[in-house]
């Protein structure tokens, strides 16, 4: 990215360059051009003055010639000059070939000089001013084309620095007899060329033609120095000069003092007389535009500054976005690993029992749901539960989880429906820091017997289907768990007729709503529960999700939703044959147990091992019961009872002690060591091991521990 | 159900017969109490003719086992049959003793 920055820098400094250049191009055309005129009117300004001393020579030349027999007028006439002649005139004079006029002498140059108030002639020919020697005099004699001198010290005649104007004197038979001069003074041409000028540090410059210097601006307009070094420079042809586009001037540049700057003049062939020469200093020209320049970098560079910035702001957040992006997605990948951690939470759909069919259903409203379902099977009794936290959501997901593992490890050793809601209920309510709340329901259903136990913690109430019929169970409505810890929880119980459905359902199929907000509605889920042909779990489950599909429509789903359906088809034992043996809680009384088995087992033809089996199972049980029903030695009875349905032996353990429930006791754990195995406990592991099923029962003041085995497969 | 004790010079020898249920085990528990410490000597219990075995008795073994592991000494099931043998593999019994 900083790569684009400065790539865009260099593109701007490109583009401010070049424009810099073209407006410097441009700037110095207008330069050269404003010299040119410049120097082309301060050119005529001073022709205008050179002319006027011209056209006065010129006519006082006619004079001359007339008057020429009389050398004393000669002085007047040049008096005339001068008072004829403008301020610039610091004199005029005629002087005459040596000897011209015999009786003037060798030397004969009368000359009129202005003074403050008036002319004074004198004489000023003589041996020390030779004006023979003189450049105006040679050059008029020369007849050179050049009338004007340059500019030179006069101090007899002019006395000050003046330049000459003279035409040769001509007699009749045109030979050069002398010259008629005007003395210029010179101060005023530096004024003429400075009076206006583009610039305030330029001036102008006059030179003659060989390079003198004739008229320069006073010291505060121009430093000396630099005029002297400026005319050196003139004189120089080893300086370069540049070529303009406008043929007329031509120039150089100048360093003075470290201030660079140039020098412009017109091209001798278009000044015959004098040289007219511009000086400015670079910075006047172009300072504005330097100025104007380093102004644009630096906006230029602050600009880019900001917009790094800006850009930098945009790409960090960008990124953020992108980094919250990624995390959100793999947010959602945990999310999918964590319904699918819940999905396999729930337990298969049953199919292999005759007794009891179960299904349930679950649909999360967002990826992971804060419903669950359970159910298992444990000692011939199907533990089954229903649940709804308050909220969704990951939170609530988990806190389910917590709920779920606390139900199955709680009644696995405990099959009153109190004591597993109490003990869910206390944990919940130690560590809800959330103040979250579950409503729970639980049942156990006895499978021998169709007695269904339950407790329902604020959940709604399940229906019980039978015979297309279909009612509430009645259900105490307690505290949901986790908001009172010393809730008491209270067990109801309801005997279960054979062929009877339990539909339980949490609120995500009553308050489902469509696109009106309209809920679905008890009524509507009693309707199709009243109506259904087919108590299959699975069918019950499908039709009733239908309907609610139907009436939602393409409403978005707003809670969890949750089913479970419990078909109870029981079984009768249908036995063929029964043997019961009474025993008193002593132990040595199960010596007796020996030949009853032996009896019973032969008449069904059960082989030895699987007889001795049995036997073992048996007693057992029934030493558990004597030890542990009857722990003071009461007097009291232990019923053995014995069933056979051609493939099934039943045998049925009654006692009337306390109440007992060998179902909870723990199995001996066989992989300790020899140094670590405990004593007890092996008892029930044999008579788990050995029978296929034990359940257990408390009826009526009485335990009833049924153990099964299935000895034929038919 | 019978139960007698042999002291030998490196070993104890005991042998059970008959059927050891829950009343058989108690009532023979005292004659095979000697065996819980066996200081050192090993101990060979001959099963050949232990018809069945219930959990009293096995706790009774597991005793005697762990009494002669502490003197670190060995405990041997000589002849054990196979619905007894079962037994001892449903309890896990099987892998902390030695069958002979």
């Amino acid at each position: 990215m900083i790569v684009v920055i400065i790539l865009a820098a260099m593109l701007l400094e490109a583009i401010s360059a070049f424009q810099y250049g073209y407006t410097r191009d441009l700037l110095e055309r207008e330069l050269e051009k404003s010299c040119f005129f410049e120097l082309t009117s301060s050119a005529l300004r001073i022709q205008e003055v050179t002319s006027e001393v011209e056209v006065m020579v010129a006519n006082q030349m006619w004079h001359v010639k007339r008057h020429l027999h009389e050398p004393d007028y000669m002085g007047e006439l040049a008096a005339n000059m001068v008072k004829q002649g403008g301020f610039n005139i610091l004199g005029g004079g005629a002087a005459f070939k040596p000897n011209y006029y015999p009786s003037k002498g060798y030397y004969f140059e009368p000359y009129a000089h202005k003074t403050k108030d008036s002319v004074v002639i004198t004489q000023v020919g003589s041996e020390i001013h030779d004006y023979t020697k003189s450049s105006f005099y040679q050059a008029a004699m020369r007849g050179d084309t050049t009338k004007w001198t340059s500019p030179y010290l006069d101090k007899e005649g002019a006395k000050g620095v003046v330049i000459t104007y003279a035409l040769p004197i001509l007699d009749e038979n045109d030979t050069s007899v002398g010259a008629l001069l005007v003395d210029l003074a010179t101060d005023w041409i530096s004024e003429v060329v400075n009076e206006r000028h583009t610039y305030t540090s330029s001036f102008v410059l006059v030179l003659s033609q060989t390079g003198e210097l004739i008229a320069s601006p006073s010291d505060t307009l121009a430093d000396p120095a630099l005029v002297r070094k400026i005319v050196d420079m003139m004189n120089d042809s080893t300086v370069v000069r540049e070529k303009k586009e406008n043929g007329y001037i031509t120039g150089f540049a100048f360093e003075d003092d470290g201030e660079k700057g140039h020098v412009y003049y017109g091209l001798k062939k278009y000044e015959p007389m004098w040289q007219m020469v511009e000086v400015c200093y670079d910075k006047e020209v172009f300072g504005k535009l330097d100025q104007m320049r380093r102004r644009i970098m630096w906006m230029a560079v602050f600009g880019l500054i900001v917009l790094g910035l800006i850009v930098q702001l945009f790409v960090t957040s960008h990124l953020r976005l992108q980094k919250a992006q990624v995390t959100q997605e793999r947010i959602n990948g945990e999310l999918r690993i964590a319904n699918r951690i819940q999905r396999s939470m729930l337990p298969p759909n049953h199919r292999h029992r005759k007794d009891v069919d179960i299904c349930g259903s679950l649909v999360p409203a967002r990826e992971v749901g804060g419903d669950i379902f359970d159910y298992y099977i444990r000692d011939e009794k199907l533990f089954f539960c229903i649940g709804d936290v308050s909220g969704k959501g990951t939170a609530a997901a988990m806190l389910m989880g917590v709920i779920h593992s606390m139900f199955r490890s709680f009644s696995l050793r405990e099959n009153n429906p109190t004591r597993i809601m109490q003990s869910i209920n206390e944990l919940s309510c130690e560590g809800n820091d959330s103040n979250m709340f579950v409503t729970f329901f639980l049942g156990v259903l006895d499978l021998p017997t169709g007695r269904l136990r339950y407790c329902d913690a604020g959940h709604d109430s399940p229906y019980i289907i039978h015979n297309s019929e279909i009612f509430r169970l009645d259900c105490i409505a307690h505290l949901p768990v986790g908001v009172l810890d010393d809730m008491k929880y209270t067990t109801q119980e309801i005997q279960l007729q054979p062929d009877s459905t339990i539909f339980l359902y949490t609120d995500g199929l009553t308050e489902a709503m469509d696109q009106e907000h309209k809920q679905f509605g008890l009524d509507r889920v009693e309707k199709i529960l009243s109506t259904l042909t087919d108590e299959n779990p699975e069918k019950v489950l499908q039709k009733v999700t239908e309907a609610m599909h139907e009436f939602v429509k393409d409403a978005e789903q707003s809670d969890d939703l949750t089913m479970l359906a419990v078909h109870y088809t029981p079984q009768s034992f249908g036995s063929t044959l029964t043997e019961t043996l009474v025993l008193k809680n002593d132990i040595h009384e199960v010596s007796k147990l020996s030949s009853f088995m032996k009896s019973v087992t032969e008449k069904i033809n059960l082989e030895a091992s699987l007889s001795r089996q049995l036997r073992l199972a048996v007693e057992e049980a029934v030493v558990n019961v004597i030890d542990y029903a009857y722990p003071n030695e009461k007097d009291g009875e232990v019923e053995v009872c014995m069933m056979f349905n051609g493939q099934s032996l039943k045998i049925i353990i009654t006692d009337s002690g306390v109440p007992f429930d060998p179902t909870a006791k723990e199995k001996a754990d066989t992989t300790l060591s020899a140094e670590d195995r405990q004593i007890g406990g092996l008892g029930i592991l044999l008579v788990r091991e050995l029978m296929d099923s034990i359940n257990y029962e408390r009826e009526e003041g009485k335990n009833i521990l049924t153990l099964t085995k299935t000895i034929h497969n038919s | 159900m019978k139960a007698i004790i042999e002291e030998l010079a490196d070993k104890y020898v005991a042998t059970l017969e008959g059927e050891m249920d829950t009343a058989a085990a108690l009532e023979v528990e005292e004659v095979l109490k000697p065996l819980y410490d066996s200081k050192g000597k090993d101990v060979v219990i001959d099963c050949s003719g232990l018809e069945y075995i219930a959990s009293s008795g096995l706790r009774i073994l597991l005793s005697i086992l762990k009494g002669s592991k502490a003197s670190g000494s060995k405990v041997v099931l000589k002849n054990v049959n196979d619905d007894i043998k079962n037994v001892f593999k449903l309890t896990g019994f099987i892998s902390i003793f030695d069958f002979e």
